[in-house]
């Protein structure tokens, strides 16, 4: 979309690219365009090369390592990293609690855990959900309990993504099971999992991967610098996280990326005796796809640019990721559409397959419109906030 | 990215608007100059390109006017410019007439021409990037009204002389291209009106001692139809920047997207917010049809929504293995049957 990009915008794509040609390993780019899926350790080796450049944290303030980019220049740092087939950074620290700690932390909070998110020394997953507390999140029921010098905290938490390979999880607890609305008893604790008392459980999905897991919580004790923010003011830093999460769940960068490999893909596959892409019916999806990611695309950068750094974007956010997570479901789709038969058999999930941009993409993708906020939960919100019903 | 309007476009936009809220239409317009928005300069026109016409149409979609701004004043005044020619009085455009031609005599039936009801002369871009203007006195021009009560004509020809200007290259597929963009731009106006009418009824119509509105059921279809209507915005103000620039292939993209999109979601948020009104929505009486209609209009001229999907899918084929030729050795080629 050159029509768009100022000259500034194309010097700055330009740079971008070259420092991508030199920086981005030759194996992590083949994964992707083998159609195959980052390996943990990928990520991770991406994650501090482009900490040593200074380019992890974008979106972050610039006296906290971030790049001072315009949300147009994240957004085509973000597009060119995936075209050229970076592994998608885990949210977690770059999006969720660094930005919560810059906005709410305590000076020493900040000192202490945002180099080391930088740095890649410190991982991080999100305790929020509960069995008892999905789309009604308000209704956690993990305790807290002060006890002279630390609190004690008793519960479990569910779907947590990543917890195998996290030092650490933010966590939503209740302090104050008799405040008024259950949104008032909310606190946001700090919990290093390796904390006696800590119990990390594998779930597997339906993809055969290992994605999530049950973390159960028994008489851990988390000291009072570990609170962030204020006591019972948690729900606050929650839902100025979730916006965050939301809109990094819309991720256009990627889709646009995964669109571009899914016609590549549909290139070189054949219905009958044309290639699948110039087949009339596969073109008319591919088409009505490229018209929805085109929309989305424009879309998201005329309201992201419209918010200031740091502020909090609220509902526009559950707006953007109900469009964004559709769109990678129907990417998923067409490729296993495209991908046919050969999609079809059972591969473990440890093994390294080129296949995964077929039925395990679409798998996978039904996460997409549930986690984060499900998609019906996002109208409510739209409904509720920006509609005022 | 910021689409807000520049002064100017602004400036058109809100003359257009006080027009149609002192009750006013094409004899008000053409009175203060304002149907030669897209007319070259030297004859009076601000020579506005595509983009600067999006606001000034949204008002019009908003009002639904009967004005025949579109066919009997924008489109063939952005021709006219891009051609560097000037025809006397009113004219109108037929994007894609198909007419036989023998030396500068024009034979052939264009069923549907917007404007052509009004109009003293007859565009028609050529598929070879020329122009050719005939004055309606030579054609037979039996006129009626569209769906959306805007007038139009069916004109025949029969070995019409014509002037016929040199090739202009690109011209006629930037022409009709233009053509669906302004027609989508009108269709956006009337597509905020539709949500605004919806928005409101639901608030205030009562059932089951509650405001419609608080039934989750349609408050899920009112944010889909806001949804698409804010994704449709942004393909309108794309397709018309692409309409006024250089780069063909993403003005193909854009445009068709955009097509795509008025025939398929806003269709069915049209028809959406029809259900959402229960049996008001389908009475002559209420407002509503009138914008429904406007939009099925737009969706309907200028090529279909799937003719425009089919280009889509054929650029992006031909796009795709550009880029693939480029592009390393594919794994699943040996996949190929
Ligand atoms: C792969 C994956 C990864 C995840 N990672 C994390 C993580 O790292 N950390 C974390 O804290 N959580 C995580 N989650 C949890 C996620 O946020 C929840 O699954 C989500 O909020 C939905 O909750 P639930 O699963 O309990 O479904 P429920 O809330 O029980 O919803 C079930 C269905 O009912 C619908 N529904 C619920 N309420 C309403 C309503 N009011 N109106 C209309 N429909 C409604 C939902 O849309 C859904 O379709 C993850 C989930 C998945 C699947």
């Amino acid at each position: 979309m050159e029509l768009f990009y100022s000259d500034a915008d194309l010097a700055f794509r330009d740079e971008v690219r070259s420092y991508l040609d030199d920086a981005l390993p030759e194996d992590i780019s083949g994964t992707f365009f083998g159609y195959g899926r980052h390996s943990w350790h990928q990520m991770i080796r991406w994650h501090k090369i482009l900490a040593d450049k200074g380019w992890v944290a974008p979106n972050w303030p610039e006296d906290h390592g971030g790049t001072g980019w315009s949300p147009m220049q994240q957004y085509i740092f973000d597009s060119e990293a995936m075209m050229a087939g970076a592994p998608r950074l885990r949210p977690f620290g770059l999006k969720m609690i660094g930005p919560v700690l810059i906005r709410f932390g305590s000076e020493a909070q900040k000192k202490r855990f945002l180099p080391r998110i930088l740095s890649a020394d410190d991982y991080w997953c999100q305790g929020f959900s509960e069995p008892g507390a999905g789309s009604d999140l308000a209704a956690l029921k993990t305790r807290a309990v002060w006890d002279g010098d630390a609190y004690v905290v008793n519960g479990q938490k569910t779907w947590t993504t990543t917890a195998q390979h996290a030092d650490w999880m933010f966590t939503l607890v209740r302090t104050d099971p008799d405040a008024e609305r259950p949104q008032q008893g909310i606190s946001m604790l700090l919990i290093p999992l390796d904390s006696p008392g800590v119990t990390v459980r594998p779930i597997i999905t339906i993809d055969g991967d290992h994605h999530v897991n049950e973390v159960f919580l028994e008489d851990v004790r988390v000291p009072a610098d570990l609170l962030v923010g204020e006591e019972n003011r948690g729900w606050t830093y929650a839902k100025y996280l979730l916006g965050n999460e939301r809109v990094s769940i819309a991720n256009v960068g990627q889709s646009k990326a995964e669109l571009a490999l899914l016609k590549r893909l549909a290139a070189n596959r054949k219905r009958g005796n044309v290639a699948l892409i110039d087949d009339p019916v596969f073109g008319m999806k591919l088409a009505d796809l490229e018209a929805d990611f085109l929309a989305q695309e424009v879309t998201n950068l005329r309201m992201l640019s419209q918010v200031r750094p740091g502020q909090d974007v609220g509902a526009l956010s559950s707006f953007l990721k109900l469009r964004g997570s559709e769109i990678q479901q129907r990417i998923q789709e067409l490729a296993m559409e495209a991908t046919g038969a050969l999609a079809a058999p059972w591969r473990e999930a440890d093994r390294p397959r080129t296949d995964d941009y077929g039925m395990h993409g679409w798998l996978n993708s039904r996460a997409f419109t549930i986690f984060g906020g499900s998609s019906e939960v996002m109208k409510n919100i739209v409904a509720k906030q920006i509609l005022g019903f | 990215m910021d689409f807000s309007p520049t002064d100017d476009q602004r400036m058109i936009a809100d003359s257009f608007a006080r027009v149609f809220e002192g009750g006013g239409g094409q004899a008000e317009l053409d009175e203060l100059g304002l149907l030669l928005a897209a007319h070259p300069e030297a004859t009076g026109g601000f020579g506005a390109g595509v983009a600067d016409l999006v606001p000034a149409l949204v008002e019009c979609g908003r009002a639904a006017t009967q004005a025949p701004v579109i066919g009997a004043a924008f489109l063939p005044g952005l021709a006219l410019t891009r051609a560097g020619i000037w025809a006397e009085g009113p004219a109108c455009l037929d994007p894609e007439a198909e007419v036989r031609i023998d030396d500068d005599r024009l034979t052939g039936v264009l069923p549907v021409v917007p404007g052509a009801d009004v109009a003293d002369r007859l565009v028609m871009c050529l598929p070879d990037d020329r122009l050719a203007v005939v004055p309606l006195s030579v054609a037979e021009v039996v006129p009626f009204a569209l769906v959306d009560g805007r007038g139009a004509a069916e004109v025949r020809l029969d070995g019409a002389r014509a002037t016929i200007t040199d090739t202009v290259p690109g011209l006629t597929g930037a022409i009709q291209d233009s053509a669906v963009t302004l027609y989508a731009a009108e269709a956006l106006g009337a597509l905020y009106a539709i949500r605004e009418m919806t928005q409101a009824y639901l608030k205030e119509r009562r059932q089951f001692g509650r405001p419609l509105g608080s039934f989750q059921a349609l408050q899920h279809a009112m944010v889909d139809l806001y949804h698409d209507i804010e994704h449709f915005q942004s393909l309108v103000h794309l397709a018309a920047r692409c309409c006024d620039g250089p780069d063909v292939a993403m003005r193909l993209r854009s445009v068709s997207a955009l097509k795509r999109y008025l025939g398929g979601r806003m269709r069915r948020a049209a028809a959406s917010a029809i259900q959402m009104h229960g049996g008001i929505g389908v009475t002559e009486e209420y407002a509503l049809g009138r914008y429904v209609k406007r939009v099925i209009v737009a969706d309907l001229l200028n090529g279909s929504a799937d003719d425009h999907g089919a280009r889509l899918a054929r650029l992006i084929a031909e796009e795709t293995r550009a880029a693939d030729r480029a592009a390393p050795a594919d794994d699943l080629k040996e996949n190929v049957a």
